[in-house]
């Protein structure tokens, strides 16, 4: 059976065009302007992650110099949006609201109908650090 | 502008938008506010040795520079201080002064109104404060650094102080927060049914 030309290339642009809007749904939300951002792996079995927001350094901690890690364990709904959003390890509790809140805002990929949903509980975490400014300009 | 008041109108003011104090503005200019809120209640609150009609050109400097009419605030601060009687009085005009220079800029004149200031009394952590903002503006760190301790030593929680602490930590040393978001380690495989 020979596949129509133009179907093909129809199906290849659509392709093209779901890779690009699944990247463009992925990248993180910068929450902060000033702030660096990096985005270690993922590992949610048949979750994709679409739109990971990424906290706001705190105030506070920028001003005091605190820095910390909060790992945040979740659930996903068929829909793809996180539940049952819980603190679970945390270097100090200045990061643990905006850790939360960043999770409840961040979307994953939803479950067909008919398909079975992972119960597999999810965690995250957040690592919060300070670094020189003139070490952060050099390696740029 | 952090404003510190004391009784019912001692003022410091942070002035200067250069690039790191910039960032700093919005939320000073929005502790200004509730400052002001602060200075009613203090005015009522307060052991009013000098009321406020006692020295009307020194209440309406203060006035004047709380609402960031720094000009008129100085004018009218340096009237009050003409007339001013007693310790008191001439310690919050130099406070005030030093405060309002500070919001023009002249530096100079500001830090020696702080030096004034500070020549009546020891615990004026307002002055400290401001004179600590004006060594950090002039570069000079490590002199802005002893203010900033005794401020910190008289009013520990002083949130205008944390605030000069913190431009002073951003020339001396600047940070660029980094937040990394780790997916690859889930902690562990529980079942929703475990739970």
């Amino acid at each position: 059976m020979i596949a129509d030309p133009h179907e093909t290339q129809v199906s290849t642009m659509n392709r093209a065009l779901t890779v690009l809007a699944t990247y463009l749904l992925a990248t993180p939300l910068y929450a902060d302007a000033d702030s660096v951002v990096e985005y270690v792996g993922r590992n949610y079995g048949d979750r994709i992650s679409l739109r990971t927001v990424v906290p706001k350094y705190p105030d506070k901690a920028l001003l005091e110099r605190i820095q910390g890690a909060v790992e945040v364990c979740f659930k996903i709904n068929r829909g793809g949006k996180p539940y049952g959003v819980a603190v679970r390890k945390s270097d100090h509790r200045i990061f643990e609201r905006v850790a939360r809140e960043a999770v409840r805002s961040s979307r994953f990929e939803a479950i067909p109908r008919g398909k079975e949903v992972p119960k597999v509980k999810m965690c995250r975490t957040y690592h919060f650090r300070l670094e020189s400014a003139e070490f952060a300009a050099d390696t740029t | 502008m952090p404003i510190a008041l004391w009784h019912w109108q001692e003022i410091g003011v942070a002035v200067k938008p250069s690039t790191p104090v910039v960032a700093l503005f919005a939320f000073v200019l929005f502790a200004s506010g509730s400052l002001l809120t602060e200075s009613a209640a203090a005015a009522r609150e307060a052991d009013v040795v000098l009321g406020p009609t006692k020295n009307t050109r020194l209440q309406d400097g203060a006035n004047a520079l709380l609402v960031g009419n720094a000009e008129d605030g100085v004018r009218l601060t340096l009237e009050g201080l003409n007339v001013a009687r007693g310790t008191r009085e001439k310690r919050s005009a130099l406070s005030n002064l030093c405060a309002g220079y500070l919001m023009l800029e002249l530096l100079d004149k500001a830090l020696f109104y702080c030096n004034e200031a500070l020549s009546f009394t020891e615990n004026n952590w307002r002055a400290y404060n401001n004179r600590a903002l004006i060594y950090v503006l002039q570069e000079k760190f490590e002199e802005a650094e002893q203010d900033l301790q005794t401020c910190e030593r008289i009013h520990p929680n002083a949130r205008q102080t944390k605030m000069v602490r913190r431009i002073l930590r951003d020339q001396v040393d600047p940070v660029v927060p980094v937040i990394v978001i780790d997916d690859r380690r889930p902690s562990r495989n529980t079942s929703v049914d475990d739970e």
